[in-house]
């Protein structure tokens, strides 16, 4: 899994490729953790190159937008496709995150 | 008519079979099925003696006939063979191939023999080509031939070895039905086959042969639409599977997935099913982590080609207790995602081991 | 005579003038004819003073060497020149038209020359010169290097020392035979010799400085040089610059001058009438013409007895005499007819009278007061003659017209009872001369013989003849062998042992009718003598005699050995040889009927023929000796002799035999040639054929005839395969190591043969008259005469059915054998495929001819065996062995599964071989396996090794007796094509018998 991290005007862009699974889950957490820690309000996370996720994965994005929420910042998901939406789908998290279709669209609603 | 007690043959320090003992009735037809390499040929070439078994008795008609004494080719006489590759002799006419054995080995006279030897044809459909040559024929007419010749003998039981494994799907049909049509007559025979279609239809008795013994045997309806035993169904099913053994919870899963990967491609499954395959086991495996410590966990994917189905079986031993109780769950997440890619779900416990076993969706 | 000589010049100058010859030739007979003669002279030399001296008025020429002076002379401006005797010697022998005149006009002595002051070295030389002189070495130096005839020098190797201070000679290369540089760029001649002989005394290394002669003695005063040994004359003149040593050799200056003779240079002599009138051909047309003699020779009388009429001229040497002849400068030489010989064998275009001019005889000289000696010597040499001692060295050296030296007979080891000293003249061929550094010829070796036979040791002792009588007289020598002829004269001084060689005196003239040499242009390519084989290609029979001594004779030629004598007149006719060796007999016979071929020469040499046994069994040997002795004794072995050899009697005569004893088995080559063995009507005759047959009689045995060829003759005998070989059999060493030899029963000749048109003497033969007869009449006679005649066709049946029925039998053998081997082979136990494996690579490995020699002469080496049944077992074993082969793969080739269908019909596994495999495999093998069969056949042809009488043999037999190429070979080969053929269409049959299709096909047609 990578994550490239573009600081823009209003919000911080995450993007993501790869899997997010049970084994690189923790590195998302941790980074991002990192990221809220350091004053950071709006992220728009992409998700175009993921390929995979599993419940190990959607975790870690709930806590993770549950920290945010406490510091009064939020999170939007773009992108998210295919098979990943599929997973989102049937857990249920598709109704709990905000999605975007771009990540453009995604930061004009953080803004 | 036949019976055939702890045969063993090997050849060198290969065992090919083990321990095989059966009976053979008289106007029995049996079909002998199973994977290439398993003995099947070996032991039909061990009741006529072709090859010398190593170990056990063969009794027929009460005498046995691995006995020093006995007059091998005469017994022969009775049990004639039908081989893969025909086999018939090129120098002589197909009239000659039927009459030479009756004139030479049982003195009839020539004329007899042949006006026999043509009726025999006329049965099997090839009369018009009595003063033929084998070179001359098809395929499927040679074999044909050679049932004639094995008939002109009067044989008790005719043994026969993949009949219709050298002749192409055209040809198959028109082989098969003389042998449905001696079936019918009331021939004893042997059949090893990989028809199975066939050998359900003519078959008094079905035997699976496998690691040099009889697996399983059966009627027909038993082994094919209900085998008992593993094999025999991954055999009649065409069942494929992959066996992955986790032991700690620090297991490698990517390593793992690799190897399921390498079975997904093998058996050439779709990219999706392979996907999903690949979440399923990952999202089952997390529900086994903590159990992880301390029991060895068996998980066994099958492919059945027939069915084209998987089915995921874990086992694990230890405290009896179904992973995905929802009890023991932090979330629902897993479980949802496992549902949603299964058709069913079912535990039990087997032997003092916990079994789930899983039937994933089909796409 | 001075009249005559006048009158001869005046003749001469007419004649001259007759013949408007341009070149104003003064010529000069005698010394005071050049006084007003243009003389030429070398500058600085003696010739060029006594020239100013004696010839004031003559107009002198000086030239740098001798050698442009003789130029002048030949060109014909000068008359004569001066020139010491060695020079002129070689020039009148090269020269034939240059003579000297014998006064010679001074006296001088030849030394060497020392720079002055060098005494110590003067002494040194001196020294050597003394020594040299005592021993005799300067005198046979003498004898050596001046030669009256043209035969290459004799050089004798002397071994130098490498390291020393060198000895330098000045020498002038071009004063042959002092010093003069030989074909291999050394310097060679007696001075050369003399030289090298001081440097190893001296133990110095010597160098020659090749220089003019002017420029020696100033390179002998500056120290260039040490020494002068060329011939130099020591003058007074020169002893005021040189020192000089004692006389070496006794020289003198003569006068060189043209011989008065006939108009032309001697060249080609043309056969138109202008020398008519000089030829000769029968002995009476000698009265009146120009004869030839050697003065003071038996010759010489004969002559002037015969024909007091004739012209006399006097030679010195027999060279000098043939030359004369060749050049029309005489019309006859009458000497002794030995020396003619040898004459002849050198100058093809010369030839012997039939007739003789007279008989002498040839003896030894014994001092007259030695009666003790001259009984001894009558003793031993009548024992030589009756024992034909005498008649075989007379036929060695006298006879036969050798071209390269014969040995010296072998005598046991030298004797101890002191030692006799002969004199001869060592320069007589073939009595006594010298060759290759030794003394040898046929009195040298009858010395040898009388010496052995008195056990004293004989030494030689070489010197000129006039010497040998006082030799004897004073003592100095016990007896003298020099071609000695008796004479009245003689008899006076000496005496004469009983004559142990009879010398005709012929004449030598030229031959008639010899074409010159501007008419056949291929006269080059001619064979004319025997020396002339030296590199050609000579064929000869393998084994034999010829063999070893065309081998032995004829480094440079090409010997190839032939297996029959059919052969090798083969090989002669179609050219692919240019002459062969061969039993004179034979050839004889041969020539005959044969009118393409022609003999070269007389006969080679005797050659002894024996019967040959086994080594160790001497019984049947001294029977045969008895039996030799008895009818020598009681006149059969003379009668045979003058039916078979002089009359050439072809019947055989009915000889009584009880034939109660047992068999003779005799060895004979049935195609030797008459008149010892050959076939006729279907029976052996011949000289040897009779002989066994006698001896069979004298013993009362059966006699039966094994017939083979001739090299594997020996070996029969030796293994006991046959009892004697009675096969014109010459005795040798070799032979002798590997059998034991009867008495000789007969000395036959040898001769060389060759095309006639090759030889040089014959006149072609009208052999455009059979080109002519049309080709068919050719075949019908032919025909006639190899198949008809004799019934030879009976020959071609036997043979045949021999050649059928090894055939035959041995292919059964083989097959069966083939398939038992087949079956070893293919079987699993080791002991049975190991062996099997085994015999296929070895028979396979092994040539047939040679697997055939090996059973019939090692493997059944006593046993008593039909070498038919040889044959047939040897056949078959090879047969089986590529047959096993043949079965392996076809049955191997039969698809597996056959074999198992039929097991499991329920036949055995011997059933199923017989009824299923086997018919599949022999269709697989058929063609193959007619194929080595017929291979077979042509192969059995080699059977003759073993003494069968195949086909092949047949036609050799039949070859032998016609001589004919063509027919008796194109009749064999068809009668081999017409075995292979039936044959092969008899296994066609059984191809198409078992080849189900074509049984399938033919029914369908039906």
């Amino acid at each position: 899994m990578e994550m490239q991290i573009l600081k823009d005007a209003h919000a911080t862009v995450v993007t993501i490729t790869g899997r997010l699974d049970a084994v690189t889950a923790p590195e998302y957490e941790k980074r991002l953790n990192d990221l809220i820690a350091g004053e950071e309000t709006g992220f728009v996370v992409d998700f175009e190159g993921l390929d995979y996720i599993s419940s190990a994965g959607l975790r870690v994005l709930l806590a993770t937008a549950k920290k945010l929420k406490v510091k009064g910042g939020q999170v939007r998901f773009a992108n998210v496709r295919g098979t990943v939406k599929e997973v989102f789908d049937i857990s249920g998290f598709g109704s709990i995150f905000q999605m975007d279709d771009s990540v453009a669209a995604a930061l004009a609603k953080i803004a | 008519m036949i019976t055939v007690e702890h045969l063993s043959k090997k050849f060198g320090e290969l065992v090919v079979l083990k321990d095989i003992s059966i009976e053979i009735k008289t106007g029995e037809v049996i079909s002998i099925i199973g994977p290439s390499g398993t003995g099947k040929s070996t032991f039909l070439r061990c009741l006529n003696l072709l090859d010398q078994p190593s170990g056990g008795t063969i009794h027929v008609d009460g005498v046995n006939i691995l006995d020093a004494k006995v007059d091998v080719p005469k017994i022969r006489q009775k049990m004639n063979m039908v081989f893969q590759s025909f086999n018939l002799f090129s120098h002589l006419t197909v009239l000659e191939n039927l009459t030479i054995a009756p004139i030479k080995l049982r003195g009839m006279n020539r004329l007899d023999a042949e006006q026999k030897s043509r009726e025999l044809l006329k049965l099997v459909g090839l009369a018009e080509k009595a003063d033929n040559y084998p070179d001359e024929l098809s395929g499927g007419q040679k074999q044909r031939v050679a049932i004639a010749r094995c008939l002109a003998m009067e044989p008790e039981i005719i043994l026969f070895d993949e009949p219709t494994s050298a002749l192409d799907p055209t040809m198959v049909s028109e082989v098969l039905s003389v042998i449905r049509r001696l079936a019918k007559d009331g021939m004893t025979m042997a059949i090893v086959t990989h028809e199975m279609a066939f050998a359900r239809d003519v078959s008094n008795r079905v035997l699976y042969m496998d690691e040099g013994l009889i697996y399983e045997e059966g009627t027909p309806e038993q082994i094919f639409e209900n085998p008992q035993k593993e094999k025999t169904r991954a055999f009649i099913n065409r069942v494929r599977s992959f066996n992955y053994q986790i032991s700690s919870p620090d297991y490698d899963l990517y390593a793992m997935n690799a190897e399921i990967e390498a079975f997904c491609e093998k058996q050439i499954l779709p990219r999706k099913t392979r996907d999903n395959l690949l979440l399923l086991v990952e999202e089952l495996l997390q529900m086994y982590t903590p159990f992880l410590q301390t029991t060895l966990l068996d998980m066994t994917l099958s492919y059945s080609e027939k069915k084209e189905s998987l089915e995921l079986v874990l086992e694990s031993a230890g405290e009896t207790v179904n992973p995905l109780d929802t009890a023991l769950l932090p979330d629902e997440l897993g479980l949802n995602i496992i549902k949603s890619l299964t058709e069913s779900i079912d535990y039990h416990c087997v032997d003092n081991k916990n079994r789930l076993t899983l039937m994933m969706k089909k796409n | 005579m001075k009249q005559a000589v006048f009158l001869t010049l005046i003749c001469l100058a007419i004649f001259m003038c007759a013949t408007g010859c341009s070149k104003s030739e003064n010529v000069i007979t005698r010394l005071d004819d050049a006084k007003n003669a243009k003389i030429g002279v070398m500058t600085g030399s003696v010739g060029e003073a006594i020239a100013a001296s004696r010839f004031p008025n003559a107009t002198v020429k000086s030239f740098d060497d001798n050698m442009d002076a003789f130029a002048a002379m030949k060109s014909g401006q000068l008359d004569a020149t001066i020139a010491s005797y060695p020079a002129a010697l070689l020039i009148s022998k090269k020269n034939p038209e240059f003579w000297y005149l014998p006064e010679p006009l001074q006296n001088e002595d030849t030394v060497i020359a020392l720079k002055k002051g060098d005494d110590e070295l003067l002494a040194q030389v001196d020294k050597i010169i003394s020594m040299l002189k005592s021993d005799g070495t300067l005198e046979s130096m003498k004898k050596r290097w001046f030669k009256a005839d043209s035969s290459p020098y004799e050089e004798i190797n002397i071994t130098l020392p490498k390291e020393g201070q060198t000895l330098k000679i000045g020498v002038s290369g071009t004063r042959e035979p002092f010093t003069f540089i030989d074909k291999n760029n050394k310097m060679t001649g007696h001075d050369a010799e003399l030289a090298r002989i001081i440097g190893s005394k001296l133990k110095r290394p010597v160098e020659f400085e090749d220089m003019k002669f002017m420029s020696l003695i100033p390179a002998l005063q500056s120290g260039k040089i040490d020494l002068i040994v060329t011939g130099m004359v020591a003058t007074q003149e020169r002893r005021k610059m040189v020192n000089f040593t004692q006389p070496y050799f006794a020289n003198a200056q003569v006068m060189l001058v043209k011989r008065p003779a006939a108009t032309q240079a001697p060249t080609a002599t043309s056969a138109s009438g202008a020398d008519t009138n000089g030829q000769i051909s029968k002995l009476q047309d000698a009265a009146g013409k120009r004869i030839c003699v050697l003065s003071g020779s038996a010759g010489d009388m004969a002559a002037r007895k015969h024909f007091p009429t004739s012209k006399f001229q006097v030679m010195t040497a027999a060279a000098d005499a043939a030359l004369a002849i060749k050049s029309n400068k005489a019309d006859a030489f009458i000497y002794d007819k030995s020396v003619l010989l040898n004459l002849v064998e050198k100058n093809p275009e010369l030839v012997i009278l039939d007739q003789p001019v007279d008989k002498l005889e040839v003896a030894a000289a014994i001092k007259k007061e030695n009666g003790k000696l001259l009984t001894e010597m009558n003793t031993i040499l009548t024992e030589l003659k009756n024992e034909g001692v005498l008649q075989r060295l007379k036929t060695k050296w006298v006879d036969s017209k050798y071209a390269v030296t014969p040995q010296l007979s072998p005598i046991k080891a030298d004797g101890n009872k002191g030692t006799l000293k002969m004199g001869t003249c060592a320069n007589l061929e073939p009595f006594t001369f010298q060759s290759n550094g030794i003394y040898t010829g046929l009195d040298i070796d009858l010395s040898r013989l009388i010496g052995e036979r008195l056990g004293k040791k004989v030494e030689i002792i070489d010197m000129s003849f006039e010497a040998l009588i006082p030799a004897l007289q004073s003592g100095k020598i016990d007896f003298a062998l020099s071609n000695f002829n008796v004479t009245e004269e003689r008899k006076k001084q000496i005496s004469f042992s009983v004559p142990y060689v009879e010398n005709d005196i012929s004449a030598l003239v030229r031959r008639a009718g010899q074409p010159d040499s501007t008419g056949q242009k291929n006269q080059g390519a001619k064979l004319a003598s025997i020396a002339d084989l030296k590199d050609k290609r000579i064929g000869v029979l393998l084994g034999s005699v010829h063999d070893t001594y065309a081998t032995a004779q004829f480094p440079n030629a090409a010997v190839l050995q032939y297996k029959s004598p059919s052969d090798l007149i083969l090989a002669v006719k179609s050219g692919k040889i240019d002459a062969g060796i061969y039993t004179r007999e034979t050839l004889i016979e041969i020539l005959r009927n044969d009118n393409e071929l022609g003999l070269l020469g007389n006969s080679l040499f005797p050659v002894s023929i024996g019967i040959g046994f086994k080594k160790d069994t001497t019984a049947l040997r001294d029977k045969f000796n008895e039996f030799l002795q008895h009818i020598r004794k009681n006149g059969v072995y003379g009668d045979m002799v003058e039916r078979w050899m002089q009359k050439g009697d072809t019947r055989m005569p009915e000889i009584p035999n009880p034939k109660s004893n047992g068999v003779l088995v005799v060895g004979n080559v049935s195609d030797k040639g008459m008149p010892f063995t050959v076939v006729k009507d279907n029976k052996l005759i011949g000289f040897d054929i009779e002989l066994s047959e006698r001896f069979g009689a004298y013993l009362g045995k059966d006699v039966t005839f094994a017939d083979m060829d001739f090299g594997s003759l020996i070996a029969a005998v030796s293994t006991g395969k046959i009892d004697m070989i009675a096969s014109t059999l010459m005795l040798t060493e070799e032979r002798k190591k590997q059998i034991s030899f009867s008495d000789i029963y007969y000395e036959l000749g040898t001769n060389a043969f060759a095309l006639k048109k090759n030889i040089a003497s014959t006149e072609p033969t009208a052999d455009a008259a059979t080109s002519s007869s049309s080709f068919l009449k050719t075949i019908a006679t032919s025909f006639q005469s190899n198949i008809i005649q004799e019934k030879r066709y009976l020959l071609l049946w036997d043979g045949l059915k021999t050649t059928v029925i090894i055939s035959v039998l041995a292919t059964i053998f083989g097959t069966l054998l083939g398939a038992l081997i087949c079956f070893m082979r293919m079987s699993k136990k080791v002991l049975l495929n190991l062996p099997a494996k085994i015999y296929i690579s070895i028979l396979r490995g092994t040539p047939l001819l040679v697997l055939l020699m090996l059973i019939f002469y090692v493997v059944f080496a006593s046993i008593n065996i039909s070498a038919v049944l040889v044959a047939v077992i040897a056949f078959g074993m090879n047969f089986a062995a590529y047959s096993a082969e043949i079965f392996r793969t076809g049955i191997e080739g039969v698809d597996k599964g056959q074999t198992e269908a039929g097991i499991s019909l329920g036949f055995t596994k011997v059933t199923t071989f017989l009824n299923i495999i086997l018919p599949q495999t022999v269709r697989r093998i058929l063609p193959v396996y007619k194929g080595e069969f017929i291979s077979l056949v042509k192969m059995t042809s080699i059977v003759g090794y073993i003494a069968v009488q195949d086909l092949t043999k047949a036609s050799d037999i039949i070859r032998s007796r016609t001589f004919d190429a063509f027919f008796p070979l194109v009749m064999v080969a068809i009668l081999y094509f017409l075995i292979s053929w039936i044959l092969m269409q008899a296994l066609e049959y059984l191809e198409r018998k078992t080849d189900p299709k074509l049984k399938q096909r033919k029914a369908a047609k039906a």
